[in-house]
């Protein structure tokens, strides 16, 4: 429609409350306009239209499958796949945990070393369980 | 009898009878057939506003489920300060905007592309089907932004009045008013080159 202003007022008319200088606007253009009038009338089938297309009924047996589900306490998560799933959160959480607790270890093994190899940076040594429990080898360690 | 979740399983037939209130009262006390009535009573109202919101999809009907497994957790906290219908709306509306922008971040549907689908059915029959007219006035639907979406869906497919629609909301009934009239303008132009000339 070319005048807005007019079409402005047929919606808040329809929606809306008028003032009384807008109500004796839109009655004066009504009454001298055919395409005025036109328009509210295509307004209002459009509305008609789009109230008519709303959908009004879910799937068959709504009831049951809420009430299975409320039943079974598997209620519906609709954002849970992926990464973002509860899942995939726990594990990340674990994850990230394990990273940190490898990390303090790397520098705290780094720190405590003599020389930086591999096996020394996960507190490993050549060690075997001989060794590792022979008295002498123990009494030796304590003594260095 | 109680089942294994706590519920009583009374078969009320009287239940159709009750106010909300009194539902709402018995379904606090575990009462299924309750529940259940006030789930008959809004169901068609929420599907409304869901299909509304998101289209004909299929997780339309996965919200509305989860509409009311939210209220019947949330029934202890629900003190009547609006109607029931209008609170399981509000509720319905939010978990419409939260599927919307998981949509958005997955860019599950390209609406343009369904829009053009659907000129491209009409186009090949001259005489309109009422369920085609519906689908393409669903797909203007989609492509209006959320709040537009919104406005359009409780005032218009709803039914309720600008005042309801701002409570629901929470926004200003100004506001309201000129995002209706701005959605109205902007499906009036989507929809003309389909519809109203017919």
């Amino acid at each position: 429609m070319k005048n807005k202003r007019i079409e402005k007022l047929i919606y808040k008319n329809l929606d809306g409350t008028l003032s009384n200088k807008e109500l004796e606007i839109l009655k004066h253009e009504w009454d001298i306009s055919e395409p005025v009038r036109e328009e509210y009338q295509q307004i209002l089938e459009l509305r008609d239209k789009i109230n008519e297309s709303g959908i009004r009924k879910f799937k068959p047996l709504f009831e049951e499958r809420l009430l299975d589900k409320l039943s079974s306490g598997k209620q519906l998560k609709i954002v849970s796949t992926g990464w973002t799933g509860s899942l995939g959160v726990s594990f990340r959480q674990i994850a990230l945990t394990a990273a940190i607790i490898l990390a303090l270890l790397i520098t705290y093994n780094m720190k405590n070393g003599n020389y930086y190899s591999i096996q020394n940076l996960f507190g490993d040594s050549n060690n075997n369980l001989e060794i590792a429990f022979d008295p002498v080898q123990n009494l030796l360690g304590r003594i260095e | 009898m109680v089942d294994e979740n706590g519920m009583y399983l009374t078969n009320s037939p009287a239940s159709e009878k009750l106010t909300d209130f009194e539902l709402l009262e018995l379904a606090k006390c575990s009462d299924r057939s309750a529940f259940t009535e006030i789930v008959k009573r809004y169901k068609s109202r929420i599907a409304s506003t869901i299909y509304g919101m998101l289209g004909k999809c299929d997780e339309a009907d996965d919200v509305g489920q989860e509409v009311f497994i939210r209220f019947y957790k949330s029934m202890e906290n629900f003190r009547g300060d609006s109607a029931l219908g209008t609170y399981l709306t509000r509720i319905a509306i939010n978990l419409s905007l939260n599927e919307i922008s998981r949509r958005k971040r997955k860019s599950i549907v390209s609406f343009d592309k369904m829009m053009e689908d659907g000129s491209d059915i009409q186009g090949n029959n001259n005489s309109v089907k009422e369920n085609e007219n519906r689908e393409i006035i669903q797909l203007a639907l989609q492509k209006l932004s959320a709040k537009y979406r919104t406005v359009i869906v409780l005032r218009l497919i709803d039914g309720y009045s600008t005042e309801e629609t701002a409570n629901i909301l929470g926004i200003p009934l100004g506001t309201v008013l000129s995002r209706l009239t701005r959605a109205q303008i902007k499906l009036k132009e989507y929809l003309q080159p389909h519809m109203l000339e017919t």
